[in-house]
């Protein structure tokens, strides 16, 4: 896995005084964040093929043996524009990307709509893909989203970051072997705006649920998880989720929600390449990456390092 | 019982006693609020006042009269200001007492409590029992609390019993709810998918009764069975008592088998959690400041707490006292699913 995150960062102060946040600096600071990330120079694409390169360089595989191409988003990056060209949004990054790293071998499929859980839903998608194809031997899982110039930047008593993941998903790899994922989409939470509370609501009791059928498909009790890597939302909302899952502070990967806020679909890649290089990660442990989507969607994936 | 008087008696329990006793005796309706239908006559009054509110001279011939006093008028707001709920409550029954002490006549006083002057007690709780030092969980609790103690200590010169309520969901027969509190409240939320978590064990029970049993059995103990210094728990039968995970479960089965797009909207059952996690949820919203989230927590938090002290309130007094009368409260599986359905059919209260 590899990451890449804009190289402007603000404090929440600064977000305040630009008017770019709903709530006070105190308010958000109590809701554990600090620091965001925001793309003034770079677009979504340039930070899922900065992540791209970061990670092919590391795995050391040459983009000619990568068989399939999971391009995943959450935020369109062409929109519609009125009298404007309609090939302009037929324009897909994801096909950009195969081109310009020459993987000439890779099938390339574009994944959206899926909100915050984009990046999972792509490695569960890959892992399938391995499993039905006996000729797809490696799929690339690209995520990366940024908001549009001078957006607003809080959503639902969460801080907005600009970032872009990638991850290798490979047949017989050395690491991070995939042992359970659960996706659970329920679609009357579809308008966030208008359903904001409820989702609020129902937002711990379905995490709760989700966590719980990934833990009993993998087989393993919570305090075989070495480290939960969550999805960087406000930090009291996880303090709630730890109360009710009885996860221990010592286990719970959180530091990033103040440094990094919630990049969308990329935080639980920049938490695990963080958490491996903070060395809270060794082999062979169980690790449990959970996240949260608008649409409305709960993933949680199982890993074994 | 010739002529008795009823404080509160525009109440859910106050008004079902007046439709039951209306031709046996006379009915005087202390009240300030609007006249019940059944009473003989209404008195304008008001127990937090001295004298009950009243002039000289109707005070004097309320007291030459009255034979019975029944003290419904109470406070049930789970979230009204102490000094205001120890006002209704408690001053309210000290001024009900004074005035008991110049009836020359008085026979016998009723006072309504609620079983949950336990407060935050554990395990058996009997009906002689009232002192103890474990708190509330909120003023209305800690209010009658005090009103007992009161009550205890006047039991040495009046005749008073206590009658001890658990929650009243409705009636059994209809499912219609003449009052709707704190439950209805909550169960509303639940139904509208804004409840994120109760506080509770899992191994807490689930005590609600019907409004025609708890009806029943005042009228029963107040007129024929009526011992003086005794406290009674109208409470559900033990054996009928479901869990607070079965009852959740309980009630989400119901709204989906009375609302066909309950499914649909995918509502998750709240999670039963510790008190702590709960305390994290309150002051997140709290702070957050979300009008509609923050509402929805204090009116869990008011009462929900109480499930997380599992109790058994005993009530070998009640059982005794109504033996042969084929007086006994409904299981609440038996009678719930006709409130669910009346909830929902007037859309909680709105609409008839």
């Amino acid at each position: 896995m590899a990451y890449r995150l804009p190289a402007r960062s603000v404090t929440v102060g600064e977000l305040a005084a630009r008017g770019m946040v709903d709530s006070t600096p105190d308010q958000l600071e109590h809701l554990g964040f600090r620091r965001l990330f925001v793309a003034e120079a770079e677009t979504a694409y340039d930070l899922a093929k900065g992540a791209v390169k970061k990670l092919l360089r590391s795995a050391a595989v040459a983009p000619g043996e990568i068989d399939a191409l999971i391009y995943a988003s959450a935020i369109p990056e062409e929109r519609p524009r009125r009298g404007g060209n309609l090939s302009r949004l037929f324009r897909y990054p994801a096909t950009a990307l195969q081109y310009e790293f020459e993987m000439t071998r890779a099938n390339v499929i574009g994944l959206a709509q899926a909100g915050c859980v984009s990046f999972l839903s792509a490695i569960r998608v890959a892992s399938s893909l391995l499993v039905s194809e006996p000729a797809i031997r490696r799929v690339l899982c690209v995520s990366a989203d940024a908001l549009p110039n001078g957006s607003r930047r809080e959503v639902l008593y969460n801080l907005i970051s600009d970032g872009g993941a990638a991850a290798l998903v490979e047949r017989g790899a050395a690491r991070n072997r995939i042992v359970a994922h659960t996706q659970v989409t329920k679609g009357y939470f579809w308008d966030p705006k208008n359903k904001g509370n409820e989702i609020v609501a129902a937002y711990f009791a379905t995490a709760r649920h989700v966590i719980q059928e990934t833990l009993d498909k993998a087989q393993l009790d919570m305090s075989e998880i070495a480290l939960v890597v969550p999805h960087n939302v406000n930090r009291r909302s996880w303090d709630i989720l730890r109360g009710l899952l009885n996860i221990p502070s010592e286990r719970f990967f959180g530091p990033n929600i103040a440094r990094k806020g919630h990049t969308i679909a990329a935080d639980n890649a920049i938490n695990l390449c963080d958490a491996v290089e903070a060395g809270k990660v060794k082999r062979g442990d169980y690790l449990l990456l959970f996240t949260f989507g608008f649409g409305a969607h709960w993933a949680c994936t199982i890993l074994e390092h | 019982m010739a002529t008795l008087l009823v404080t509160g008696a525009s109440g859910m329990i106050g008004r079902g006693l007046l439709d039951l006793w209306r031709r046996d005796c006379e009915i005087l309706a202390l009240t300030h609020k609007s006249p019940p239908p059944a009473c003989s006559g209404r008195i304008q009054g008001d127990v937090t006042k001295p004298g009950l509110g009243l002039g000289r001279e109707k005070y004097a011939s309320l007291a030459s009269r009255v034979k019975a006093i029944l003290h419904c008028a109470a406070l049930t707001e789970f979230t009204a200001a102490r000094e205001e709920a120890e006002n209704v409550n408690v001053r309210g029954t000290l001024n009900v007492l004074e005035f008991a002490r110049d009836c020359r006549k008085l026979e016998r006083i009723g006072v309504l409590s609620t079983a949950y002057v336990a407060g935050r007690r554990r395990g058996p709780i009997l009906e002689r029992e009232l002192e103890h030092r474990a708190g509330f969980v909120n003023v209305y609790e800690a209010s009658k609390y005090h009103m007992e103690k009161e009550l205890r200590r006047a039991m040495k010169e009046l005749p008073i019993a206590v009658y001890r309520l658990s929650t009243v969901a409705g009636n059994a027969r209809t499912g219609r709810v003449e009052q709707f509190n704190a439950l209805h409240r909550a169960l509303r939320l639940f139904y509208n998918g804004l409840v994120p978590m109760l506080p509770g064990v899992e191994t807490s029970k689930i005590d609600l009764i019907s409004s025609d049993y708890a009806i029943d059995a005042i009228a029963h103990l107040f007129v024929r069975g009526f011992r003086a210094g005794q406290t009674y728990h109208i409470v559900a039968q033990e054996s009928d008592l479901i869990s607070l995970p079965e009852f959740v479960d309980l009630t989400a089965e119901l709204f989906a088998r009375f609302d066909r797009r309950w499914k649909s909207r995918a509502v998750a059952n709240p999670p039963i959690v510790p008190l702590e996690t709960f305390r994290l949820l309150e002051q997140s919203v709290e702070r957050a400041g979300n009008p509609v989230l923050r509402q929805v927590v204090r009116a869990t938090g008011a009462f929900a707490p109480q499930l997380c002290y599992d109790k058994r309130f005993d009530n070998a007094n009640t059982l005794q006292a109504v033996r042969g009368t084929g007086i006994a409260p409904p299981g609440l599986r038996d009678f719930y699913p006709a409130v669910i359905r009346h909830c929902l059919r007037t859309r909680w209260g709105a609409e008839g």
